[in-house]
């Protein structure tokens, strides 16, 4: 039984190494993101403007301890939010992709509601990790950059702020890795 | 591509990007040096740059929040405890619900795991397994279950019986369910509520989905207990409400309908809220759609709080006004004057689906029976399913009915023939049945009843010379006779305000306590009586003379011009119809009713 506080003292183990905390933390945040994403889809309307941190946000407020001292910083869990939105996407399309090789009827995971809600492109979640893993063997900050503005749907302010870097420079590096990408995967 | 090259890349692009756009290719060919490779790179990153929309520009789970609502937490063959993940059933608020093996004991379970965000406060949690296990110590055909409250990897879960069937939303979904089946259904939820109450449990959310119909047509109530852990933490009205608004677009937005006024108002809850829920699921199973529907949620919860809904009799007229009087009786906003517990309720619905039972079959077995003529006037009916009888047992049924009938059919040609013997009536001859009160503020007393005068005996008086038929039902309570009276086809019923309407419109409830469930059959059988019988409806009491008849008319739209007021209290206390002027007010309204002039 995880409380509150657990989920608060995990976060802090995690940040400071301990894998085995992450393996206890997916499961509970992934569950919190999930609940998020089926609000969300229910509340938004195509071509409605989301508030750019409201997903991890919402989870932020459900699943942190605000009285702990030990983890103030929302910037330090919005960082962590974004690698984790990351990693539960990935892994999803995986399962997804090692489902449909499988032909499994019972794991045919429906994207068709998020696809009429969006108007962007599809995104190759896979595809997008590797390019993204190159990036990181080539410069590791626009790396970090691109996790937290597209996996954690910060703004330039708040990656700024998480990465302790200026704002112009994320402004920089953003515009390069996002040309990167679009290059690379469109 | 090394560090090194990138580096490069990135400060001429960026350098570039500070250009005016005329400026850039000038500047480019001065930066690259002549290395072409190096100038088609940056051209191409800045190309990618200019290009309108992208994937990228949106957060990810824009893209990927279908994906993850839609994504089942756990996945086929995946192990919890000693439970295997054979399939998904179904998604709800609280959860999701799979299909799986129980490998200990090798049976199908039902596994419904509870979503991290409902467990991560203990206390809560502990308040819900409390519950669970009481629920699951009930022991009812009509409860699901529970095998097991436990938990595995970080996770909760329920496991429970696994029932093939449909959920009752489902079922509605088809359309609108017959008499008999709404009837049946209902009295086994009612039944299910009345035990757990009993036990102290309340559900609070009663509704559709948490319904299943086995495939056998067992119904089995699922959920106890679950929604009271869906609650807000708070507890403070406003915080409630608060709470509900914001619930309003997220999971638990389908059961703002089945909602109680005190539930949307967010006021302390008890077992009187299922009462409620449960009206509204009987009101939807005949109608197809529900009492208090709004376009949003907000609409819904006025409706709840402030309006009363459309007469089911508007939707058929084949709903008997007995179980409307039963639906508006669970629908009533103070839960003081609703049903107050579902063991009255359960009552209620069981007496009139035996009496509709007994009527169907009289329909079925008698009719052929009977002469022509007063087969052709037997009003039309709703054929009522009586799924819980048997074969055998509807033979039975009919022997016994026969017999009774052939007894009853010999008392009224008795009593006709004796009325025709004295007022020489033919068949055509209206009939007027009188009927006095059973109850405390009867007027009836030793010194007239010497003279044989209750009330009915000096209306008698009254109407004697008149072209009519006249029975009095004066000497038996209402409930022991109404289906001989109205079997009569009578042209006018007179009747004592106490034996008709108090209870049914919810004033001096207590002191007409005893008249409450004969008044209810009583409407029943109003709906399967002569459609066009009038009620002429006496009173003494100034103070309610007409409101309770409105009332009555406003919840009963079948009786709309049909009911009668009079206000007798010129009369003396207990012989008001002695009174001349209260005799000849009366004369004149029968012969104005039925016609003579």
């Amino acid at each position: 039984m995880q409380r509150p506080e657990g989920i608060t003292q995990l976060l802090v183990d995690w940040s400071h190494g301990d894998q085995k905390a992450l393996d206890k933390l997916m499961p509970l945040v992934y569950s919190e993101l999930r609940r998020q994403a089926g609000n969300y889809l229910r509340r938004e309307r195509p071509g409605h403007t989301l508030q750019p941190t409201a997903l991890v946000n919402e989870a932020y407020l459900k699943l942190i301890d605000q009285k702990n001292a030990k983890w103030q910083n929302r910037a330090q869990f919005f960082g962590v939010a974004a690698q984790l939105m990351r990693r539960i996407l990935v892994d999803h399309a995986r399962q997804h992709q090692a489902a449909k090789r499988g032909g499994s009827d019972q794991q045919r995971f429906s994207i068709t509601s998020a696809e009429k809600l969006v108007k962007q492109p599809e995104v190759d979640l896979l595809a997008l990790h590797e390019a993204l893993n190159e990036l990181k063997a080539l410069d590791q900050q626009q790396e970090r950059i691109v996790e937290l503005r597209f996996f954690g749907g910060l703004s330039i302010e708040e990656t700024a702020e998480v990465l302790h870097i200026g704002h112009a420079t994320v402004e920089r590096d953003w515009k390069m890795a996002r040309a990167w990408l679009r290059r690379k995967l469109e | 591509m090394t560090p090194e090259g990138w580096r490069q890349v990135r400060d001429i692009f960026h350098a570039a990007l500070d250009r005016a756009v005329g400026e850039r290719s000038a500047f480019l060919e001065g930066a690259c040096g002549g290395d072409e490779a190096l100038r088609q790179e940056v051209e191409s990153l800045i190309a990618a740059h200019e290009k309108d929309g992208s994937f990228i520009d949106s957060p990810a789970y824009e893209a990927a929040a279908g994906m993850l609502a839609s994504d089942p937490e756990l996945t086929v063959g995946q192990k919890i405890g000693h439970y295997e993940i054979l399939s998904t059933l179904g998604k709800g608020g609280m959860g999701e619900v799979y299909l799986a093996r129980d490998t200990k004991l090798s049976r199908k379970v039902a596994l419904k795991v509870l979503p991290g965000a409902f467990t991560q406060d203990q206390e809560r949690l502990r308040r819900f397994e409390q519950e669970a296990r009481a629920a699951s110590a009930l022991n009812h055909p009509n409860i699901l279950t529970i095998f097991e409250i436990g938990e595995a990897e970080g996770r909760h879960y329920i496991a429970t019986e696994f029932i093939e069937g449909e959920t009752l939303g489902q079922r509605i979904a088809v359309g609108p369910l017959k008499l008999g089946e709404t009837l049946n259904i209902a009295e086994q939820i009612t039944s299910a509520l009345s035990a757990a109450h009993g036990a102290g449990i309340v559900h609070r959310d009663v509704k559709p989905e948490n319904i299943m119909i086995r495939r056998d047509g067992i119904v089995k109530v699922l959920d106890f207990g679950l929604a009271k852990l869906a609650q807000s933490r708070r507890t403070g009205p406003e915080d409630s409400t608060r709470a509900l608004v914001k619930t309003s677009t997220g999971v638990v937005m389908g059961t703002v309908a089945y909602m109680s006024p005190e539930q949307a108002r967010g006021l302390s809850l008890d077992a009187r809220t299922d009462i409620w829920s449960l009206g509204v699921v009987i009101y939807e199973m005949l109608t197809g759609c529900g009492p208090f529907a709004g376009a949003t949620s907000s609409d819904t919860l006025v409706s709840i709080l402030e309006r009363e809904p459309r007469s089911l009799n508007s939707f058929s007229p084949e709903i008997p006004e007995a179980l409307e009087w039963i639906v508006i009786k669970a629908l009533t906003k103070d839960c003081d004057d609703r049903y107050q517990t579902a063991r009255e309720l359960l009552t209620d619905l069981r007496r009139l689906r035996q009496r509709l039972s007994v009527a169907a079959e009289l329909e079925r077995s008698v009719a052929p029976d009977l002469s022509e003529g007063a087969a052709a006037k037997r009003p039309t009916r709703a054929s009522v399913t009586t799924a819980p009888y048997g074969r055998s047992k509807k033979v039975g049924w009919a022997l016994v009915l026969v017999a009774v009938i052939a007894l009853l059919a010999t008392v009224v040609i008795w009593k006709r023939g004796a009325f025709w013997f004295k007022s020489g009536a033919s068949q055509g001859t209206p009939v007027v049945v009188l009927m006095d009160s059973p109850l405390p503020d009867r007027v009836y007393d030793p010194e007239t009843r010497k003279n044989g005068g209750t009330n009915a005996d000096d209306i008698t008086d009254i109407l004697r010379d008149l072209p009519v038929v006249i029975e009095k039902e004066n000497t038996s309570p209402l409930w022991h006779r109404e289906d001989q009276v109205l079997r009569e086809g009578p042209s006018l019923i007179v009747i004592h305000r106490s034996c008709f309407a108090d209870a049914a419109v919810g004033f001096d409830l207590a002191a007409t306590q005893v008249a409450d469930n004969k008044i209810e059959s009583f409407l029943g059988y109003i709906s399967l009586g002569n459609p066009n019988t009038k009620f002429l409806v006496y009173t003494r009491r100034a103070d309610d003379h007409g409101t309770w008849a409105a009332e009555l008319e406003k919840r009963f739209p079948k009786l709309n011009g049909r009911v009668f007021t009079m206000n007798v209290a010129g009369g003396p206390e207990r012989a008001t119809f002695r009174d001349p002027a209260t005799a000849s007010a009366l004369r004149q309204q029968v012969l104005s009713l039925l016609g003579l002039h």
